[in-house]
């Protein structure tokens, strides 16, 4: 141990009768094991081990999968700038029946999937316009997992472990991950028709691989909300979206879990029931516009970036990071160190603070640092404040100062599971 | 709050050649796999990119560390909430490759490191593999220095009761 590491105290409140000093040899065991983890990650072994810069994505292309484009009225969409250079650079030709069952076996998928029909799909020799047919079963209530992108300039095979997916809920409301950013809106599917006439709620994490099923993935489920029609067909367990110039296989990888509000699809409730208890419980309302005069406030990650109060403003964007989310039935705020989740109810754009609904998982004893946490720490101690919502920036009025939040993705739902 | 350097940004550039491997194995302890850890480093010099390549901070190291603390603590957030959407994907499994690694005991301790809460977790990655000062770990928790000695002593006083007797 390095002479200027100072040694680990008891803390006496946890031991009052003194003893419990940190075993040495369980230190020493646990400072082997972490550093043998550390050890274990290489030079070689990285992905990414050099720098680029941002201007330079057309030799390494850094794709920001969900730019946060202000609308105002609406939630907004936020989907890739690069994603049509993501399809054009994966264009890897392959034989897709070989490798796509290949991948279908791998281990890290979520779960087994059927090995994809591909006599039920002839994609290989269609024209990637040409829609494939009507569809033959319901694609609600189903976890599809994006296997394959047949774009104009080839095919590439999204392996399982992306975990690229649509699932479509019976509620109208669709959930999508390109493996990097998830999202969620309003669908519509008429006549195998599929399409999302509103906006979309994204995650804003970036990507600045090169790996080709992850840049297809992102720039299919890209195009899939982006307004686009898809025509659906399903064989087996083999669903097929068309349009746009490209082809989608997805491969059904099972029931939805929890979040699942399709009762009335009984062959989903009894695989549900087979697959033994939900994970959690969580309603997905909690996630969409419910309450009147907050529909352009739930369901978003708000980042606190300075506030007013006594004459002067404060800029707050700075470690940690203060922030809000809202939902249907619960108001939650969050830093670094903790936060606090409580019941609400609104009037219009004004929420008034009810009961404790408990703490973030990630709490610590610690009192707010900062004066990002401690001006949101006083937004809840105030009994009521009004927000104000336009386009990515949001407005809370409070008794004794006035915040400023910007949008940051879609919320995080931090009181999930707790 | 931090003020900003005056005459000198970090150079982004030489910050990222000279710390980026440092950073993903801090990342790796607390989110445990290698490309979850990769993907929070990148997402920090992603940000900082997009911030034109300036940040406040006196001590570099120290803020792209706690960056990074930050990146692994939302990758492990969003983690819960994909559980909340999903079914949980299977937990990372280390390749043959790692074989080094793969000792049995230190296997144990590292399954049992990942059971503990995400604050004893970056106590002990900040204690234990990067062997910081208890002040210089409270300062970048943010917390107090009696809070990390706490959060230590629980933590390894959790990992000696999951590992059993054989260090008890």
């Amino acid at each position: 141990m390095p002479d200027n590491i100072d040694p680990i105290e008891p803390d006496p409140r946890l031991r009052p009768d003194g003893d419990g000093l940190p075993d040495p040899r369980i230190e020493q065991a646990v400072r082997s094991a972490v550093r043998a983890r550390a050890d274990s990650v290489t030079s070689a072994s990285l992905h990414r081990p050099t720098y680029s810069e941002r201007r330079n994505s057309g030799v390494r292309p850094i794709l920001l999968t969900a730019a946060a484009v202000a609308a105002v009225g609406g939630l907004v969409i936020g989907i890739t700038l690069a994603t049509h250079r993501g399809a054009e650079q994966a264009t890897a030709p392959l034989n897709t029946t070989a490798t796509a069952a290949a991948e279908s076996s791998r281990t890290d998928s979520k779960q087994p999937v059927s090995p994809i029909t591909k006599s039920t799909s002839p994609i290989s020799t269609a024209p990637v316009d040409r829609p494939p047919g009507p569809i033959s079963a319901s694609p609600v209530g189903i976890h599809w997992i994006l296997a394959e992108v047949n774009g104009p300039k080839g095919s590439t095979t999204v392996r399982p472990s992306i975990d690229a997916s649509l699932e479509l809920m019976s509620s109208g409301v669709a959930v999508l991950s390109d493996g990097i950013n998830d999202m969620n809106g309003r669908y519509e599917l008429t006549g195998g028709q599929l399409s999302f006439p509103g906006n979309v709620t994204s995650t804003g994490a970036g990507y600045a691989g090169t790996d080709k099923g992850q840049l297809a993935a992102v720039s299919a489920v890209g195009t899939i909300v982006s307004k686009s029609q898809f025509t659906l067909s399903i064989s087996g367990t083999v669903m097929t979206m068309a349009g746009k110039g490209f082809v989608l296989i997805f491969h059904n990888g099972g029931p939805l879990g929890s979040l699942n509000t399709d009762a009335s699809t009984s062959t989903t409730s009894a695989k549900q029931s087979s697959d033994g208890p939900a994970s959690s419980s969580v309603d997905l309302s909690s996630i969409t516009a419910s309450q009147p005069g907050l529909e352009q406030v739930e369901g978003v990650h708000w980042v606190l970036d300075s506030f007013t109060a006594g004459g002067g403003t404060t800029d707050t964007r700075a470690f940690p990071a203060a922030s809000f989310e809202i939902s249907s039935s619960l108001i939650g705020w969050d830093y670094t160190c903790g936060g606090g989740t409580f019941h609400y109810s609104a009037v219009g754009t004004t929420v008034r603070i009810g009961a404790s609904a408990g703490m973030p998982p990630h709490t610590c004893s610690q009192v707010p640092a900062g004066q990002g946490p401690r001006a949101i720490s006083a937004m809840f101690d105030a009994t009521a404040f009004t927000v104000s919502a336009s386009g990515a920036t949001l407005t809370v009025t409070a008794p004794a100062q006035t915040l400023i939040f910007h949008k940051d993705g879609v919320a995080r739902l931090y009181w999930v599971n707790n | 709050m931090d003020q900003p350097l005056a005459a000198a940004p970090p150079d982004l550039r030489a910050l990222f050649a000279d710390h980026y491997l440092d950073l993903v194995r801090l990342a790796v302890q607390l989110v445990d796999d290698p490309e979850s850890a990769e993907d929070v480093v990148q997402e920090v010099f992603l940000h900082l990119q997009a911030r034109g390549g300036s940040f406040t901070a006196d001590d570099p190291l120290r803020y792209l560390r706690t960056a990074v603390l930050n990146g692994a603590r939302s990758t492990l957030r969003r983690r819960r909430t994909l559980r909340a959407f999903r079914r949980p994907r299977p937990m990372h499994v280390a390749a043959a490759d790692t074989a080094s690694l793969a000792k049995e005991e230190q296997q144990r301790i590292l399954a049992s490191v990942a059971q503990l809460p995400p604050r004893q977790r970056e106590v002990i990655a900040l204690r234990y593999y990067l062997e910081l000062p208890v002040a210089e770990v409270a300062a970048m928790l943010q917390i107090t220095p009696g809070a990390v000695s706490a959060s230590a002593s629980v933590a390894l006083k959790s990992l000696s009761a999951i590992l059993g007797d054989r260090h008890a």
